[in-house]
């Protein structure tokens, strides 16, 4: 028995040195570009998720109010530029 | 890669950073590829099994949980598509079997290594590894070659550790066999 697990030892030894072998370069780069764009792309999903999970005062309050400070400004702007050029 | 750093590049896998998986792509493409190619004693299928692998890895990067053994992950992954190829080709071809590895195959397919072998030894074992069904040859290179733990390696293989045991045992003895008849083989070709 001890003399087959020696052989056996042996034996798993040289599948340890086997070659490595590795991908055409080429693929290999076609599917890191691959992985690289659904990276990106669930980087993008996950802030949209993000946003969409966020409490209310950053999901509705806070745009309301950049809205509406905005459209104030752009009324007063509107209505200084009637009052120098127009009537 | 050592642990603290397979940690740290995990943490950093988790948020979706994209140089965190280069580290992780080229650090086990040769790897997880090296284990595919003798499941599949075939080039081609193992590069697309491949980058199946890869893009489950991405699928699931948010997931990961922190502590996540990447080897014994990727690995487990790699099996399983090798796995499901075979299980979708016995639907499609009629001799199914062969691929599945349930018969001995009469003669090993030609091997993917012919153009990267340093050594006639190294042929005959390539060529001996290939004759052994696959639940062979999966646990002899993920014990003997990728050195996990015969409880890591079970848990790839979806088996009990007793039974990777033995697995393991009966896949040694087999291959010291094939490599015996290749070499009887070879020294009477000399004569």
């Amino acid at each position: 028995m001890l003399a087959e697990d020696l052989r056996d030892e042996s034996t798993l030894r040289m599948l340890k040195g086997l070659a490595t072998p590795d991908v055409d370069r080429a693929r290999a780069a076609l599917v890191r570009e691959r992985c690289h764009r659904r990276l990106r792309r669930q980087g993008w999903r996950g802030r949209l998720a993000a946003i969409a999970e966020a409490p209310f005062e950053q999901r509705v309050l806070e745009p309301t109010i950049v809205t509406a400070l905005c459209a104030v400004y752009l009324s007063e702007v509107i209505r200084r530029a009637l009052w120098l050029f127009g009537t | 890669m050592d642990r603290e750093s397979e940690l740290a590049v995990i943490e950093r896998l988790r948020a979706g950073d994209v140089a965190a998986f280069d580290e992780v792509y080229e650090a086990y493409r040769p790897r997880v590829f090296g284990f595919l190619v003798r499941l599949a004693r075939r080039r081609d299928v193992a590069e697309d099994l491949l980058e199946e692998v890869w893009l489950r890895l991405v699928a699931h990067a948010r997931r990961l949980e922190p502590d996540t053994r990447l080897a014994a992950w990727l690995f487990t992954v790699a099996r399983n598509v090798y796995w499901s190829y075979c299980r979708s080709r016995l639907l499609e071809e009629e001799h199914g079997a062969s691929l599945i590895g349930l018969w001995p195959v009469p003669s090993p397919p030609p091997s993917p290594f012919d153009d990267a072998v340093a050594s006639e030894l190294d042929q005959r074992v390539e060529s001996a590894l290939a004759s052994l069904p696959a639940r062979y040859r999966e646990v002899l290179w993920l014990v003997a070659v990728e050195e996990l733990t015969p409880a890591e390696a079970a848990r790839v293989c979806g088996i009990a550790p007793e039974a990777l045991r033995q697995r393991l045992s009966r896949g040694r003895a087999m291959l010291a066999e094939a490599l015996r008849a290749r070499e009887l083989s070879r020294t009477s070709r000399g004569r």
